[in-house]
């Protein structure tokens, strides 16, 4: 559940860390989300199907992290565009390939594996997160990415390219996000048009509130998927109609948002 | 005339719409049957008649609204990317309204629904603007999540409680024939927003270069420290600009309304917040420039439509063309260098 | 030894801002062993030349053999590879890590798969603190360190290579008595084991003292080679300054009226630390020159008075009546401030001069809430003829070179004959033409019957232009003196602590 979002969030972390606020996280998840998708089905295997998610995204990354910081675009409006390409992209490749821009869905589509209630992204995003607490706070790479993101002037004194750093850390980044897409379109076994509905917004919001550590990351993804849990039963119960309930991880997350941007100021 | 004298946001402007004149005519090319008729089609299309003509400069007028409400947020150094959600909201408050009074002239209901979506979307954007003067929450992300929050508000709206059951579309009732913007030109869509936002423009110019108001923005927006050291109130400037990019986005939607559909339509506004932003971009995020941009982003827009339809492609690449530009268009360096140099 | 271990020849550097020759065809040499100042006015060119020895600057001519071999360096990484490493004043350390991790950062030793190996450089900081006797705890954060601690974190982070060079910018300035002790120390014990020191100073008395070889410069050229035992201060001196000295200008005395600028116990403290307690009184017709060494107070009084800090206890008084504290309080009272933090702060440097120089103004220049452009423009105008900037109004200052900058600041500040008058660091960067231009508009101000506020750690500049003085030393008052007849090295003790 918190998967896709703890996934996304962890790669976008990354790149907070180095400098780099990554909006483009939606989009490289959608990319990662059809791509997982597609080759699965031609090749069969799940695992290849994620490689190729996690290698189409951090190829997207690539071009966003060169026109950014190769030459000097504006952060922001690259990212929009990157959400932008990967909308058109995958609209496009799907009516090539597939012939509809609707949802994609194939039989004898491979399953996902599982232990226990749980799939086997949720083992990974969870080894993953232990992963990154090591990498940040104990390796030379993580050393020099939060140098280059404190004071990148400084950094590159002492001889740290930033630009290597930070495109090191978008492209994890890429990667991340692309197999944050394809834990929600492989758990579902289909592509659904706009199936990231937020998550990859939601994952940014999550850094924040998880105050950039790992940790605090897992914990505000498990919340916010919890709410949008919630928020599903709650069709149930309450009989809220399906538009509106689309509409509550953006509330949710709006609301923790202003919340902790309170809490903050009066500390 | 010397490449380097031109400045690098003009060198940018140019690359990112040869590159998208480019890209089109290449997915043109290869996903047409007939590539030349497909090119011929988005080139001349939009002047082939008076139909075509007038709607795109119908188009370009709600484009240079939404235009205008970035530029202004962004010279005050303001992110307002909740502009779907506002143009929506403005929209779908407009129908709403529209379809729920009776009112006794043609010129107070159209003003009244109008305002009512102007306000709609400055109190949206202003949301945001608030939450950063108050408590510094990023208004670029809370401005997205309230507007994506809101346009499934708005889809709630249109496709149940106020939903036309006899048609099977997702839409409202047709709006009263009195709140009609008139057509003029032929049976194309083209109505007086178009000129009203030619008006608005020179009025955004002036606001924003001419008048104390626009002057503190602009400063608040280049440097906050300095204007915060002069004693210019900067706090103010998170929610002014906030509440006249909303409020533009919103006229937008509910001229849309008024002038174009006449009606509310799930998702009938979907795109114009994006484009507002390429459009204000493409612009040099100046007031005197969006009329120019808004027209070439209509023209570029139109003929993309135009040759779709005439060449049987079956996929929108509209988001694709937008992605390029926006990739290129804030680029400010123009040789390749990966180390910063030094002295 | 005759043997060389450094030697620049012909070095010049222009900057393309302001086709000034920071650097004119200067030579320097100095000996495996040896320890060499470089002395000099503000603006000289030390900081240049050495800027550029240790690789942070290219030069546009010259060439620099170490080590008997001409090297050519790119980046100040590669100076460090060779052994040349350089301290400077604004400390290169990131206040969000630990001292360790800016010890170690570029150079981290680590296992093959990038585990960080913090035993090591334990070991090694160890080490340091044995031979040096320099010690700072290497799990604290460079935010908690005091003004000290952060010198001694720069120094380790240079004493952890290999180095066979070292070059201090103005190191003694801004250490306390104790630490100075320990850098002369520091530098006899890299004497000893074979390695150079250059020092760039402008303390006369200390090069002579600690040097053995003197090297002065002056307008960006080098001027003299000599032995420090060879010469005594007032030769140096003399040197220093060249028969081009602009003859000291004398400034009319007028009695002070009466007081502007009150402040009473005027507090600050965080924690357990108090980092001001002071009272002063700023008069009309009157400059009060608030001086001391950087961190003793001078930067915490600024912050107070411009607002972004509120005291702890007591009080301003601007004519009898009480000052708040808040951001716009200078602007309230019709105060003239320039900051210390220039670019960031007091100028909008992506602006067009007319833009930056109206911003007092913009209101008055307007009608019904629309600026008239004749006005604007006739008024940047007038100021620019006034005050000699080198620009257009509507040309961006970022263009300009740092002097104008200063001067659109000033323009812009100075224009309405404000009462009071506060002013950061006035001359600091400037050549000796644009800090002249300066210190007489400070003066025609005073003279016309305003009261203005200097703060400066620049003891040259304090006894130039003020009528009293106030010494601060760890944030109280060390004396509060006239400006009379005073010796430059009572003052430098005062700052320093050392009392009557």
């Amino acid at each position: 559940m918190s998967t896709p979002i703890l996934l996304a969030a962890l790669g976008g972390l990354l790149t907070e860390l180095s400098g780099v606020l990554n909006i483009a996280l939606e989009g490289l998840m959608l990319i990662g989300a059809f791509f997982a998708i597609l080759i699965t089905q031609l090749t069969g295997s799940i695992l290849l199907g994620c490689l190729g998610a996690a290698f189409s995204s951090a190829l997207l990354a690539y071009i966003f992290g060169f026109v950014t910081l190769g030459f000097k675009a504006n952060l922001f409006i690259t990212g929009l565009g990157v959400n932008l390409f990967a909308l058109g992209f995958t609209n496009y490749l799907s009516t090539i390939i597939f012939g509809s821009k609707g949802v994609i869905k194939f039989l004898d589509f491979p399953e996902l594996f599982s232990f226990g209630n749980n799939n086997i992204f949720v083992y990974i995003s969870l080894i993953l997160t232990g992963l990154f607490v090591f990498l940040i706070y104990k390796t030379v790479f993580g050393l020099r990415l939060r140098a280059t993101g404190f004071n990148a002037s400084v950094a590159q004194i002492k001889g740290i390219n930033s630009y290597n750093i930070q495109m090191k850390s978008i492209l994890i980044s890429g990667a991340l996000s692309g197999l944050g897409g394809a834990a929600i379109s492989l758990n579902l076994g289909a592509y659904v048009p706009n199936m990231i509905a937020g998550r990859g917004w939601i994952a940014l919001v999550a850094i924040y509130l998880g105050r950039k550590h790992p940790i605090g990351i897992l914990l505000t993804s498990i919340f916010f998927a919890g709410a949008v849990y919630f928020s599903n039963d709650a069709q149930g119960i309450f009989q809220v109609p399906a538009d509106l309930l689309l509409g509550f991880p953006y509330l949710i997350t709006f609301i923790s948002m202003v919340i902790f941007s309170i809490l903050k100021s009066k500390r | 005339m010397n490449f380097n004298k031109i400045g690098n946001s003009t060198k940018s402007t140019i690359l990112a719409l040869s590159s998208a004149v480019f890209l089109t005519i290449i997915l043109l090319s290869v996903s047409s049957n007939n590539p030349l008729q497909s090119i011929s089609y988005f080139f001349s299309g939009p002047f082939s008649n008076l139909y075509n003509f007038g709607n795109m400069l119908d188009k370009a007028g709600l484009l240079i609204f939404a235009g205008l409400g970035m530029s202004i947020a962004f010279r005050a150094g303001v992110f307002n990317l909740g502009g779907e959600g506002q143009v929506y909201a403005g929209a779908t408050a407009a129908v709403i309204i529209s379809i729920s009074f009776d009112f006794p002239g043609k010129f107070t209901g159209i003003v009244t629904v109008i305002s009512i979506g102007i306000i709609m979307g400055a109190l949206i954007a202003g949301l945001s603007g608030f939450l950063r003067k108050q408590w510094d929450t990023d208004e670029l992300i809370s401005s997205f999540l309230v507007s994506g929050a809101i346009i499934h508000l708005a889809d709630y709206l249109i496709s149940s409680p106020f939903k036309d059951n006899s048609s099977f579309l997702n839409s409202t009732v047709k709006i009263p024939e009195i709140l009609f913007l008139k057509q003029f030109l032929g049976s194309s869509h083209l109505n007086l927003s178009f000129f009203i936002a030619v008006i608005i423009s020179f009025a955004a110019f002036i606001y924003l270069f001419r008048s104390t108001i626009g002057y503190e923005s602009r400063l608040s927006g280049l440097n906050r420290k300095f204007a915060d050291y002069g004693g210019i109130p900067v706090k103010r400037h998170f929610i002014i600009p906030m509440l006249i990019s909303g409020g533009l986005y919103g006229a937008a939607g509910s001229f849309a309304v008024l002038g174009n559909f006449h009606m509310g339509i799930k998702g009938f506004t979907s795109g114009l917040g994006w484009n507002g932003i390429a459009v204000a971009l493409i612009a040099g995020n100046n007031p005197a420039w969006v009329i120019p941009s808004a027209l070439i982003f209509a023209y570029l827009d139109a003929g993309t439509q135009l040759a779709m339809i005439h060449s049987d492609l079956s996929f929108e690449f509209s988001n694709l063309i937008k992605a390029v530009i926006f990739f290129l268009i804030t680029v400010r360096r123009f040789s390749i260098k990966k180390e910063n140099p030094i002295g | 030894m005759s043997r060389i271990l450094l030697n620049m020849q012909n070095i010049t550097k222009i900057f393309r801002e302001n086709s000034l020759k920071a650097v004119d065809s200067a030579n320097l040499t100095v000996a495996p062993g040896e320890i060499h100042s470089i002395v000099g006015e503000n603006g000289a060119g030390k900081s240049t030349l050495m800027h550029i020895l240790a690789g942070e600057l290219t030069p546009n001519t010259g060439s620099i053999q170490f080590s008997n071999r001409i090297v050519n360096f790119k980046a100040p990484l590669d100076a460090l590879k060779e052994g040349i490493a350089m301290l400077h004043q604004n400390l290169k350390l990131i206040p969000e890590l630990t001292v360790l991790e800016n010890i170690i950062l570029g150079i981290e030793p680590a296992s093959k798969t990038g585990l960080l190996n913090k035993k090591e450089a334990y070991n090694r900081i160890e080490n340091l603190y044995n031979e040096f006797e320099i010690y700072v705890d290497p799990e604290k954060t460079i935010k908690t360190l005091t003004a000290d601690e952060k010198q001694k974190t720069a120094l380790l982070s240079i004493l952890y290579h290999d180095i066979k060079l070292l070059i201090l910018d103005e190191p003694t300035t801004f250490f306390s008595e104790i630490t100075t002790d320990s850098i002369h120390k520091l530098i006899k014990k890299l004497k000893a084991q074979g390695k150079s020191i250059i020092i760039i100073t402008h303390k006369l008395k200390e090069a002579i003292a600690i040097s053995d070889k003197i090297t002065v410069m002056r307008s960006g050229k080098t001027v003299a080679n000599i032995n420090s035992s060879k010469i005594d201060i007032k030769q140096l001196s003399s040197l220093l300054l060249g028969k081009e000295t602009l003859p000291e200008v004398k400034y009319k005395t007028i009695s002070p009226g009466e007081i502007l600028l009150e402040a009473k116990n005027l507090t600050f403290k965080k924690g357990n630390t108090e980092y001001l307690k002071l009272d002063f009184k700023v008069r009309k017709n009157e400059i009060l020159v608030v001086t001391g060494i950087r961190g003793n107070g001078l930067e915490t009084l600024e912050q107070i008075l411009s607002g972004s800090v509120n005291q702890t206890e007591g009080e301003i008084l601007y004519k009898n009546n009480i000052l708040e504290t808040n951001k716009y309080n200078l602007r309230r009272i019709g105060a003239g401030y320039i900051p210390s933090d220039r670019i960031n702060t007091g100028a909008s440097i992506k602006s067009t001069i007319s833009e930056n120089i109206i911003l007092l103004k913009y209101k008055l220049l307007s009608k019904w809430g629309v600026l008239n452009s004749k006005k604007i423009k006739s008024f940047s105008t007038k100021l620019i003829n006034e005050y000699s900037i080198k620009g257009f109004g509507n040309q961006k200052v970022a263009t300009l070179s740092g002097g104008n900058i200063q001067r659109v600041m000033i323009a812009r500040e100075m224009e309405d004959e404000p009462e009071l008058f506060i002013f950061a660091d006035p001359s600091r960067g400037l050549d000796i033409a644009s800090k002249r231009f300066i210190y007489e508009k400070i003066h025609k101000l005073k003279n016309n019957g305003s009261g203005v506020l200097v703060i400066s750690s620049d003891i040259e500049e304090a006894i130039q232009i003020a009528d009293r003085l106030l010494i601060l030393y760890k944030g109280k008052e060390a004396a509060s003196l006239e400006n009379k007849n005073i010796d430059r090295s009572y003052i430098g003790k005062l700052m320093l602590g050392l009392g009557e």
